[in-house]
């Protein structure tokens, strides 16, 4: 491997002194701090007009590229979902007491963590995110806090989406789970402009 | 008829689907297959300089993905972090490659009946770019894609290609220095 | 051997008729696919693995099954009644009263 690539115009000698690799860290760094030896330089001028349009050109190159992939194959989709199982999401154990010895009957972190996604899901307009059990879900009766990042569709109320959340969330965890719920927190992260929002809206709590 | 009071999981943000897959949505999951699917291909096609092994590597990509979903702190950064988990595979199959060529250069990496990448684009000046990058040794063009397409750090790139940092910089001068001349020259 | 396949199918098929299961899960692991195995791993379930893992760990009766269940019915009580079938169907067929017994339900989904 040789170093000595010579490029016209592109030398210290027609960067008064500077050098391409100097140049491109100053326009990594945003050209700051501002060094006047660089920015009153007619031939670092020309250098860094050229790293520019070969940096934007680059991004440009993925984009299209990007634009000519053919349509994604079914069966390489089919290939990816067959290949996972729930295993990786279950997370801790939540135990359902039973008076036999015998029994060790559990019910995963994932599971209810999916029912809690359906009931959140299940208010109009709500997308729930991301959800979280704080505390010893393991130990019966230990206090357990839900934390929840809902996403609520523009044209709904956030307070009242937000409430309706935490009552659907709750009623379906007293109904199959044991835990012990001292809080359920939703946070409402996003609201989308809503594309067809479907209008009829369906009350599962009973 | 179902009733849907649920927005479709197509309209989204990154950061619902990412939570929601991480708490084991496959569904959600799904919706973001689809969505960087074309973005991840492109990406691994430039950085293995040919599309042989890009499905397979972006399946890997995914499947990985769904297992360490759960350890992203902040699910609406999952497209970045997507796009890390491809590079690194990528450079892995790179690396295989090194291995069973056994070639001291870089040259030959990539094969010439290897199907080069956007044809179609020919006359434009991607068109122009992509045939340089195609035409450069392969570790230069893989410094170049990680730090001006991924937006890697030169600590980055040295540390997922298992090179000093004055290798990368080296390496990353000559790449810069090869494609500004065929930029310059095209204009 | 067979009288080991024969109690699992025996008690998956009792596990199925809990009312409120919609699913009995594989016990087996679910394959994780290697890289070159990916693009052929496009059906799944070719080979059909023992639904309710019946096993004996130091002289222990070992039952172990994963469900999922319905939102109609409280998971909870799925659960046990899952567990109360299983342990009846084996109370006849236990002939040392000594026979330690342990069975696992887990519940994987909910609705």
């Amino acid at each position: 491997m040789t170093d000595d690539i010579e490029l016209e115009g592109f030398e210290p000698a027609d960067l008064d002194g500077h050098t391409i690799d100097e140049l491109s860290d100053y326009l990594a760094a945003g050209r700051q701090p501002l060094d006047p030896s660089i920015e009153s330089s007619p031939g670092c001028q020309i250098a860094l007009a050229a790293m520019l349009r070969l940096r934007t050109i680059s991004l440009a190159l993925l984009e299209s590229d990007v634009a000519e992939q053919p349509a994604t194959d079914e069966s390489f989709i089919a290939g990816i979902l067959n290949s996972i199982g729930f295993e990786a999401q279950a997370g801790r154990s939540i135990p359902v007491q039973h008076p036999s010895a015998q029994a060790s009957l559990i019910l995963t972190e994932g599971a209810v963590r999916g029912l809690i996604r359906a009931a959140g899901d299940t208010v109009s307009g709500v997308l729930i995110g991301r959800c979280t059990l704080q505390g010893e879900v393991g130990v019966p009766g230990e206090p357990v806090s839900v934390l929840v990042d809902a996403s609520v569709f523009w044209g709904e109320s956030i307070p009242l989406a937000a409430a309706r959340i935490r009552e659907a969330i709750y009623a379906e965890l007293l109904k199959h789970t044991e835990l012990n719920i001292v809080a359920i927190d939703v946070t409402v992260h996003d609201v989308h402009l809503s594309r067809s929002l479907g209008e009829a809206s369906v009350e599962e709590i009973e | 008829m179902e009733a849907r009071s649920v927005p479709s999981l197509t309209d989204a943000d990154d950061r619902t689907l990412a939570g929601r897959a991480a708490d084991g949505d496959v569904r959600a999951f799904e919706v973001l297959v689809r969505r960087y699917s074309p973005l991840m291909r492109a990406y691994a096609t430039r950085v293995l300089g040919s599309n042989d092994e890009t499905d397979d590597v972006v399946q890997e990509s995914f499947i990985t993905a769904w297992q360490q979903l759960s350890t992203l702190t902040d699910p609406s950064v999952v497209k970045s972090w997507l796009m890390r988990i491809v590079s690194r595979k990528s450079i892995d199959r790179i690396r295989v490659r090194k291995l069973h060529v056994d070639i001291d250069d870089h040259e030959q990496e990539a094969p010439h009946s290897s199907t080069p990448p956007q044809v179609a684009e020919a006359h434009s000046r991607e068109a122009a770019l992509s045939r340089a990058l195609n035409d450069m040794p392969a570790e230069q063009r893989q410094c170049w894609v990680l730090k001006e397409i991924a937006g890697y750090s030169y600590d980055d790139i040295a540390r997922e290609l298992d090179l000093p940092v004055s290798t990368v910089r080296g390496v990353l001068a000559r790449a810069r220095k090869n494609l500004i001349r065929e930029m310059e020259a095209w204009r | 051997m067979d009288d080991r396949t024969a109690v699992t199918l025996a008690l998956t098929e009792t596990v199925r008729n809990v009312p409120g299961v919609t699913e009995v899960y594989s016990s087996a692991p679910v394959v994780v696919a290697t890289a070159s195995k990916v693009t052929q791993l496009v059906t799944r379930g070719v080979v059909e693995p023992d639904l309710v893992a019946v096993s004996e760990v130091d002289g222990e009766l070992v039952v172990a099954v994963t469900i999922g269940v319905s939102e109609a019915v409280p998971a909870t009580q799925v659960c046990r009644d899952v567990y109360d079938a299983i342990a009846e169907q084996l109370a006849p067929a236990l002939t040392d009263p000594l026979q330690q017994l342990s069975i696992a339900v887990k519940v994987a989904r909910i609705g």
